[in-house]
């Protein structure tokens, strides 16, 4: 039994015997992590996927914020490099459990020990592209949602887990049948022009996030509250499921009982929070191309908006005005470049942090003087995707022989210098997934594939082709290189065909028109992997690349998602694996480790899951010149 | 001269719309849709049945493309280029705020190139067949043959990460204050490098068209009358030679608006071709469109330089 379920079963015990939250808290500080039988939701924040939920979890919720400065699991000194700062502290919401008071303003930034935390200076990390917004209505990448919640703040955001943790708000509280969700958020947040963010702040983002003439990319996600559908149809002039009963508490209805909802207002950086007394007269279809969307000036995250330079940086600069401890540097600034010039820049000195690092470039980084390397676990899932449309692949034997001739684990430290764990599931996150055992692992065997393939029929001539991205990552050519040579040794004869990105889209989802698919991204939560996989996501509209359908498959799904008792996830996903593995809709291959470098003198940061996500703990980063 | 000019002109108006149908009807031919664009279908399949759709009418995208088109043209003889779909940011600003770098880095490279090319190939023709005229050429094949990226990435290699003396990239220190030794700073390496690459080919013109016009009998005459060889080539023989450079510079002069997507990448230089190739990425018809209409007059206006300035060098042509 992993630990997360040690300390999942503590949690609940500590809950349900009506301790108070300090000492919860406490027990949970000691045991290093706090953590719920809701973090296995929790944890699909970390994609984009629309997690509704329909049934209601079998008990309540509570949560509250673990930044408790006196409970908090903490290291006495937080001066380790990169990467070894503690543990985030994940919010928590058990169903189950009535709320307790919030009795206390915690500070988000606190640490045990601040005595060699220094104040001051700068760090600037690599941001790739241009942002297209400042605005999280419109934010349609995750590195911009990671900004934004550290500018605007966020209800709750994603740490360097696959959890999630509350941010402006207090505590959480969820009704026995999961369909209210009650937020209290922090009673002294300014916006960084001294008006106070209260509940109808939110209240406002969230009206605007569902309304229709927004077009917003948040709004499919929210749909499941109260009302939603009317108010998006201008039948109402407000939403009946957000109420705010006072200027802290704001409370969501559900349509229906949801287990997941908490996840839909998260996302993978967190949904910033706008301020009405701004924007409350920008009519809904305006506010994309508002002033506001290019500059926000009035924000109420530890660090406010400097300045942009089109396609050149951003700076963000420290908000002394912030409602808890604020951040140690003055500034942060993302800077705009290649990767191959951000490489240059972080030998130079001109760039503190990398988030991603080229597998073929790990090495040269790593002899780099004053640089750590961090190599973290991800969510990410990388597979090869059948077309089940083609005749030559319905014979799941045939399937099945393809995979034995993979050498997965070959290919991992060949291509990926062992970075990263080979997969047998649609989902290698969160860690909890470590326990879904028993499905039928390819490992690699020629013999049994011939064997397969020859009695699936397989036809040695016919010429098949992956399809992929032409500006993917180096190492999934490498990767497909190798496996066009472990098939071609087995009689599947496949060419690699480089395509454009929206052509490779069209091919695989509008005209059916291909054998194999390149598909990689990040499955924070099992549930996320209904979109490629059940029967309800088979294009046109969904994305089932595979057009695979199995019944059991598609129930498993529903149970999974309306579960809220980890134990019962556990054994409904293991479920589903098995059938997927023995079925071969798709072969899954490993899931890569995210590689970044950090400069040694910045000290306080903790290298996330989700690699878009590096600016999490900005406010916690310090400088410590050698 | 005057009408000639206007008549030219005239002329270039159905021009510029003809390119503009051309490059509407076949990025509207190419596979890929802006509000797909924006979002991976994972996602987008997962915010809803209805975002698509409410997207695409808000960028009224679900309009037939002949009206698209008829009302983008409306709108852009009004002055207005519409907005974004990307960021819904000004078309107008998006491209202004990228025509400035764009003109100071690839009018610098220009310049560059032609202070480097023009006295160059004038010695490799005046010694041609010498060392100095075999060195000259091997280097101007080098240069050609030496792709954009790598000169760059090179440079940044030798100069910024070894050396130490220039920045790697940006137009500017950020948090600096812009000045202008700050930006010629900045400036240098990116300059160099298109400078250089641009260069390398006009050497060869200049080299050519040189020995073609020392050859000819008026520079005979003059070189036989006991003029200094300097004043024969400076005075008799460069105006004439000049004729194709001429030509060859005033084409490339909409490059100095296109901007070029490599080295702006390269150098994270907010240029037109960076603007040009996210654009295309992300399906942004208004920004593709406005940006390759900037360049299509650049293009006729650069060929009407290059007509007047045939003129100019050369006084037996006249336009009436």
């Amino acid at each position: 039994m992993s630990r997360y379920r040690h300390i999942q079963d503590a949690l609940l015990q500590q809950t349900q015997t009506s301790m108070n939250r300090r000492v919860l808290m406490k027990r949970a500080g000691m045991l290093g992590f706090a953590a719920t039988g809701f973090s296995a939701l929790l944890a699909a924040c970390g994609g984009d996927d629309d997690p509704t939920a329909t049934t209601a979890p079998e008990t309540a919720a509570t949560a509250t914020t673990g930044a408790d400065a006196t409970a908090a699991p903490q290291e006495a000194t937080p001066t380790a490099g990169a990467g070894t700062t503690p543990a985030p502290q994940a919010a928590t919401a058990t169903p189950g459990t009535s709320a307790p008071p919030a009795t206390t303003a915690p500070d988000p930034t606190a640490t045990a020990d601040t005595s060699a935390v220094t104040s001051g200076g700068e760090v600037r990390w690599h941001y790739g592209s241009a942002p297209r917004t400042f605005n999280p209505l419109f934010s349609t990448s995750n590195r911009e949602h990671a900004f934004e919640a550290l500018m605007y703040g966020a209800i709750a955001k994603i740490g360097d887990g696959f959890e999630p943790m509350l941010d402006l708000a207090e505590t959480i509280e969820v009704s026995p049948d999961a369909t209210v969700y009650t937020f209290t958020l922090h009673d002294n947040i300014m916006f960084t022009d001294g008006e106070q963010l209260t509940s109808e702040d939110v209240r406002f983002t969230f009206e605007r996030a569902i309304n229709r003439s927004t077009a917003s990319v948040w709004r499919g996600r929210l749909l499941s509250i109260q009302g939603a559908a009317d108010f998006d149809a201008a039948v109402s002039d407000s939403l009946s499921g957000i109420s705010t009963p006072d200027d802290l508490t704001i409370e969501f209805t559900l349509e229906a009982p949801d287990a997941v909802f908490f996840l839909s207002i998260c996302g993978t950086g967190g949904f910033g929070i706008l301020p009405q007394h701004i924007l409350g007269d920008v009519a809904p279809e305006e506010l994309a191309q508002h002033e506001f969307s290019r500059a926000p000036t009035v924000t109420a995250g530890a660090f406010k908006f400097g300045r942009y330079e089109v396609d050149q940086f951003m700076v963000f600069e420290r908000n002394d005005d912030y409602y808890g401890t604020p951040a140690n540097l003055d500034r942060i600034i993302g800077v705009i470049v290649t990767s191959s010039v951000a490489q240059a820049q972080l030998q130079t000195g001109e760039l503190d942090i990398v988030p991603f690092i080229e597998f073929d470039e790990v090495e040269r980084t790593r002899a780099l003087p004053n640089v750590e390397i961090n190599s973290v676990r991800s969510a990410t899932v990388s597979k090869l995707v059948f077309n089940l449309n083609r005749e030559y692949f319905q014979n799941k034997l045939v399937r099945q022989g393809m995979a034995y001739a993979i050498d997965a684990q070959g290919i991992l430290d060949a291509a990926l210098l062992g970075e990263g764990f080979v997969i047998h599931a649609p989902f290698s996150a969160p860690e909890w997934t470590d326990q879904i055992t028993g499905m039928t692992e390819y490992n690699y065997d020629p013999d049994r594939a011939r064997e397969l393939l020859a009695e699936g029929g397989w036809d040695s001539n016919q010429a098949i082709e992956f399809i992929f991205a032409a500006d993917t990552n180096p190492w999934w050519i490498t990767t497909l290189t190798i496996i066009q040579q472990m098939w071609a040794d087995v009689g599947v004869t496949v060419g690699l065909a480089p395509i454009d990105f929206a052509e490779l889209n069209v091919r695989s989802l509008e005209n059916d028109n291909f054998d194999f698919r390149v598909l990689g991204g990040s499955v924070g939560d099992p549930d996320q992997a209904t979109a490629t996989l059940a029967t309800s996501g088979i294009p046109p509209g969904g994305t089932n690349y595979a057009r695979y359908s199995n019944p059991r498959v598609d129930e498993l799904f529903v149970m999974g998602r309306a579960s809220g008792n980890i134990d019962e996830r556990i054994a409904i996903y293991t479920e589903l694996a098995q059938i997927i593995s023995e079925d071969v809709p798709e072969i899954y291959l490993f899931a890569p480790n995210n590689i970044s470098a950090y400069a040694s003198r910045v000290r306080g940061a903790s290298a996330p899951a989700f690699r878009d996500n590096t600016v999490w703990d900005a406010a916690s980063w310090y400088i410590e010149e050698a | 001269m005057g009408r000639y000019i206007l008549r030219r002109l005239v002329v270039s108006v159905p021009v510029l719309a003809a390119i503009t149908l051309a490059v509407y009807i076949m990025m509207n031919l190419a596979p890929g849709d802006p509000v797909m664009a924006m979002i991976d279908p994972e996602t987008a399949s997962a915010l809803g049945p209805d975002w698509v759709e409410t997207q695409r009418e808000q960028l009224g995208l679900n309009q037939p493309m002949p009206v698209r088109y008829v009302l983008w043209l409306g709108q852009v003889a009004r002055g207005n280029f519409g907005f974004s779909y990307n960021d819904r940011q000004p078309v107008s600003a998006k491209v202004s705020e990228r025509f400035w770098p764009t003109l100071k880095l690839m009018g610098t490279a220009q310049a560059i190139a032609l202070t480097i090319a023009v006295p160059l190939g004038i010695l490799s023709a005046v010694r041609q067949y010498s060392r100095t005229d075999y060195v000259l050429t091997v280097l101007a094949f080098l240069a050609v043959s030496i792709p954009n990226f790598f000169l760059a990435l090179g440079l940044i290699y030798i100069f910024a990460v070894t050396l130490g003396w220039t920045p790697t990239a940006g137009m500017g220190t950020i948090g600096g204050t812009g000045s202008f030794f700050n930006s010629l700073h900045h400036l240098i390496l990116p300059a160099s490098v298109l400078g250089l690459s641009a260069a390398a080919p006009l050497i060869r013109y200049v080299r050519s068209s040189m020995l073609e016009t020392l050859s000819q009998d008026y520079v005979q005459v003059a070189r036989a009358k006991g003029l200094h060889p300097t004043a024969v080539v400076i005075r008799h023989a460069l105006r004439n030679a000049l004729i194709p450079v001429v030509t060859i510079v005033a084409l490339s002069l909409p490059s100095l608006i296109g901007g070029t997507v490599i080295v702006e990448a390269i150098f994270a230089w907010p240029g037109m071709g960076t603007l040009v190739i996210t654009s295309l990425h992300a399906v942004d018809y208004p920004v593709i469109m406005a940006a390759l209409l900037v360049i299509g007059i650049a293009i006729v206006i650069s060929n009407l330089i290059a007509d007047l300035l045939y003129a100019l060098l050369d006084p037996r042509i006249r336009y009436s």
